[in-house]
């Protein structure tokens, strides 16, 4: 891997771009050790069913409303069903500030029986707090926040808990009406008391002549589904909205956004080994699935890859948003650059992002400026499905680095050090500023193991942007916020899912580089600007503009 | 009727190497011509071949039966059985060559590139099948996202050119010779084809459109049938925003492999950019279809690999892409399966059932890709 400083060098000569500081930090991530998080574990290490492959979530949220986030791990519980409660429940810390974190769990309400994997958070009730929905086989459990960060599960999710094994789910006011509305994305048929295995039932799974964990291919795939939230409870609309793909995939991950910047909320969604579903709200209160026809939907090939994790946003300055999504080993990743009016093109290889992930499998996503030069950088986490990965013949790995790529400004990227360069077996990720320093930071979840917690190191100064919105909407999701300056113009949409089973930081964080306008057009289409003189913190109050 | 095809073939590839007399081995050729994909290379240095190492007996009958592997598809036993020469001090370049390609052809490309980086700059200069080697290397190197190398790769290939000796003690007379040479131009064509199709969709990858186009068109002026570079070259024009040229040859294609799947996707997309949405539509429709039976075609395919080789799943394989109406691959997956079940009479029983039902009885069926 390249190390900042040599990166920085091979921008200028070939970009004519600015070089960082010289007082800049050697890599642009530090580890940070000693967090009470280090005693969590995520998952057995000796997992042998597809259950036990895709990992947990996590959050970063603020969950008791005093401005910082705190931190909620969602985690696989014990496996196989009946095994005995360990270290593996639900975790939620309290954050106090300058990297001290509580663990609240005991007296949350988050510590549930049952095999979780992924997280929503919005304020389903409408009473300025912001609640959790959480994913798993079989029913999801909501959990309405009480205040000072204790939860209270709900009788059948409040009619949106389902029966499958969900993944991913975003909680996005998609009807403009005020409240969330819900998107849940499910995987496949699993019955964990006969979990598929290679050589029953016919089933022949095989990888580069491993016999490896079945699925998910020849397995059933589940549907996704769409609830509308009418006044805190919720109702199925997947059919009524057009939720309905021509063929449903085997989900893993969704985002949401305004793809085809026309106001309206629309979706996208990742699934494993089949297309992926670009869901545009072209008309309110229905949506049309357009990943084929738009060029969201498979490889620059043309084939369907493995989509695992994902994250959007405007990487080539032009202002609308792109998407990234992370795949299979042997597959690269997708980067699908969009024209304004969400047709995609996939071009990956072309900008940097695809021929050196080919040998990784990569999990969840986070697009952001990491050294606050003015473009949105990416991150991923890696690790392969497969512990055979690591024998002889398969060209890939097992434990595998995390992946840093710096932007160009022009949405070209290469690749920068990560932090020790330690091969581990990465899953969810979100990004978020966990000590209010202006820098965002990142949390990386393993397989099994403890999480991994990395701080922005650069020193540069920026713009961090807090959107207060109303009950329903606490942060402002579905803002857009542009910052001009000097240099130019971007923007960073609020968005309340990080893509893979994770929620992230909703506060967007700009480069300081001198004074500006700043815009931001509100859920309802309002725009509103003013002028900022210096750097640091700032809220936009949706209200009483 | 088989037979008859390969016979053809058989002739084309005849001259391409004077010491390769046996059937087995030329069946080797037609079957790495069918099976991998495209151009070739080594890496940004020029080669500079070493005068080839007098082999013993027993070496070249191990080189001659990993070909035979290879021809089998027993690729993951080649290099176990060349293992004394991949061993040896200093290795012997030529199994370096042939295990990288097994390993190719098991997709494990780490393994070629590493095997052929030490390999092919030692081998024998005038080795026809080292040459086309160099095209599997550079293939591997694209194959694992290093575009850059695999483009340096294709262009040391295509400025190392192998033309395969005539025997001068075979004693031809002056029109065989004549014949051969001719033969022996057109293969050394349709490989540089390969290579320069390589570096084509190298350049393409990373978007550099200019030089993409100036090798496609080198690959096709040389191989005007050549269907991958016939695929490269409408995604070049669609890069180019040449909608309607791009439509043209992608109907082309596709009416030659009518399976094509990213051929399908792009005219989709081609359409729905020219703003023929409903075009489009009937295309992913068709691309729906041949995908779903490329899922079932798919699994048999993993099970012959992993050993459910039988001649009833290659027959499976052959029915499953009649029904995608692909008689082109109908046609390959029996041809395949006879190879590997030679002694098997049911694929040229389903091949001449297939003729007779089509008025076709006497046909050589279509040409090899």
């Amino acid at each position: 891997m390249l190390r900042p400083s040599l990166c920085a060098l091979t921008l200028l000569l070939a970009a004519g771009a600015c070089a960082p500081p010289a007082d800049e930090p050697d890599a642009w991530l530090a580890r940070v050790d000693g967090l009470p998080f280090a005693a969590l574990q995520t998952g057995r290490d000796t997992a042998d069913t597809i259950l036990e492959v895709n990992g947990g979530g996590l959050a970063l949220f603020d969950g008791d409303g005093d401005g910082d986030l705190d931190v909620l791990f969602v985690n696989p519980g014990p496996y196989p069903a009946g095994a005995a409660a360990d270290t593996r429940s639900n975790k939620l810390y309290r954050n106090d500030g300058d990297w001290n974190f509580v663990d609240v769990t005991a007296e949350s309400g988050v510590d549930l029986p049952g095999f979780f994997n992924g997280v929503a958070v919005g304020d389903v009730n409408s009473d300025g707090l912001r609640d959790l929905y959480l994913t798993r086989l079989g029913a999801n459990a909501l959990l309405l926040n009480g205040g000072d960060l204790r939860f209270e599960l709900q009788t059948d999710a409040l009619g949106a808990a389902g029966n499958s094994w969900s993944t991913s789910a975003v909680l996005r006011d998609m009807d403009l009406d005020g409240d969330p509305d819900l998107y849940v994305v499910n995987y496949l048929e699993f019955d964990p008391d006969a979990p598929p295995l290679h050589g029953e039932g016919g089933r022949h799974c095989m990888w580069k002549g491993h016999v490896v964990m079945c699925g998910p291919q020849n397995l059933p795939v589940q549907a996704d589904r769409f609830y509308l939230n009418e006044g805190g409870h919720f109702v199925d609309a997947s059919e009524a909205w057009g939720f309905e793909p021509a063929a449903h995939g085997y989900g893993l991950g969704v985002i949401d956004g305004d793809f085809d910047t026309d106001g309206r909320p629309d979706l996208y969604v990742t699934n494993d080994s089949t297309p992926n579903f670009l869901f545009l709200q072209r008309e309110a209160g229905r949506v049309e699935e357009r990943g084929l026809l738009h060029g969201a939907a498979l490889s620059s090939q043309g084939r369907e890859q493995a989509g695992m994790g994902l994250t959007a946003g405007d990487v080539e300055g032009d202002g609308d948003d792109d998407l990234f999504v992370t795949n299979f080993s042997m597959e690269s990743n997708a980067l699908y650059t969009n024209d304004g009016a969400a047709r995609f093109r996939e071009r990956a290889d072309a900008l940097g992002v695809g021929g050196p992930s080919k040998r990784l499998l990569g999990w969840g996503a986070a697009m952001f400026d990491l050294d606050l030069d003015g473009d949105l950088d990416l991150v991923h986490a890696n690790g392969h499905v497969y512990r055979q990965a690591s024998e002889p013949g398969t060209d890939t790995s097992y434990a595998q680095a995390d992946t840093l790529w710096l932007n160009d400004g022009h949405g070209k990227f290469s690749e920068a050090a990560w932090p020790g360069d330690v091969a581990e077996v990465s899953r969810a990720l979100a990004a978020g500023d966990l000590d209010d320093d202006g820098v965002l930071d990142l949390v990386v979840l393993q397989r099994a193991g403890a999480p991994r917690v990395y701080r922005g190191t650069t020193n540069a100064r920026s713009l961090q942007v807090r959107v207060v919105g109303p009950p329903g909407n606490p942060d402002g999701v579905g803002t857009r916020v542009l910052w001009r300056d000097a240099e130019g113009e971007r923007s960073i949409q609020v968005r309340a899912s990080a893509g893979y089973q994770a929620v992230g930081d909703p506060r967007p964080v700009f480069a300081w580089r001198g004074p500006g306008t700043l815009e931001w057009i509100a859920p309802d289409g309002s725009r509103h600007s003013r002028r900022v003189d210096d750097p640091g913190a700032l809220s936009l109050p949706l209200e009483g503009e | 009727m088989l037979g008859r095809v390969q016979s053809d073939a058989r002739t084309t590839w005849a001259a391409c190497e004077s010491r390769v007399r046996s059937v087995a081995r030329l069946t080797v050729l037609l079957l790495v011509a069918i099976s991998l994909p495209l151009a070739a290379c080594g890496d940004a240095s020029k080669p500079t071949p070493s005068p080839p190492r007098q082999l013993s007996d027993s070496s070249q009958a191990r080189l001659a039966e990993a070909e035979r592997l290879m021809l089998n598809g027993r690729n993951e036993l080649v290099e176990t059985l060349l293992t004394p020469l991949l061993e040896a001090s200093p290795p012997v370049p030529q199994a370096q060559v042939l295990a990288g390609w097994a390993a190719y052809q098991l997709d494990d490309y780490g393994r070629c590139v590493e095997l052929m980086s030490a390999g092919i700059e030692r081998m024998p200069s005038d080795w026809w099948r080292g040459w086309a080697g160099r095209r599997v290397h550079a293939f591997a190197l694209y194959k694992r996202g290093e575009y850059e190398r695999a483009a340096a790769a294709f262009r040391v290939a295509l400025a190392s050119p192998v033309e395969p000796a005539i025997d001068p003690s075979r004693g031809e007379s002056e029109s065989q010779v004549a014949s051969w040479r001719a033969q022996q131009q057109a293969a050394v064509d349709k490989e540089l084809s390969r290579m320069h199709y390589g570096l084509g969709l190298c350049e393409l990858t990373l978007e550099r459109l200019a030089p993409a186009r100036a090798h496609l068109s080198a690959a096709l002026e040389l191989d005007a049938d050549y269907l991958k570079a016939q695929h490269a070259w409408s995604e070049l024009l669609a890069a180019e925003d040449q909608v309607e040229e791009a439509l043209a040859a992608n109907a082309k294609l596709l009416a030659a492999w009518p399976t094509h799947e990213e051929a399908l996707n792009l005219r989709a997309q081609l359409l729905a950019r020219a703003g023929r949405e409903a075009d489009a539509e009937v295309a992913y429709a068709r691309w729906r279809e041949v995908y779903d039976g490329r899922a079932a075609i798919g699994t048999l395919q993993r099970s012959v690999k992993e050993g459910t080789d039988t001649p009833e799943t290659w027959l499976q394989i052959a029915e499953l892409y009649l029904q995608l109406l692909d008689h082109r691959e109908f046609h390959r997956a029996l041809e395949l399966g006879k190879l590997r079940h030679p002694d098997s009479p049911l694929f040229d029983e389903r091949l001449e059932a297939f003729l007779r039902d089509n008025g076709l009885f006497g046909s050589t069926g279509p040409e090899q890709g």
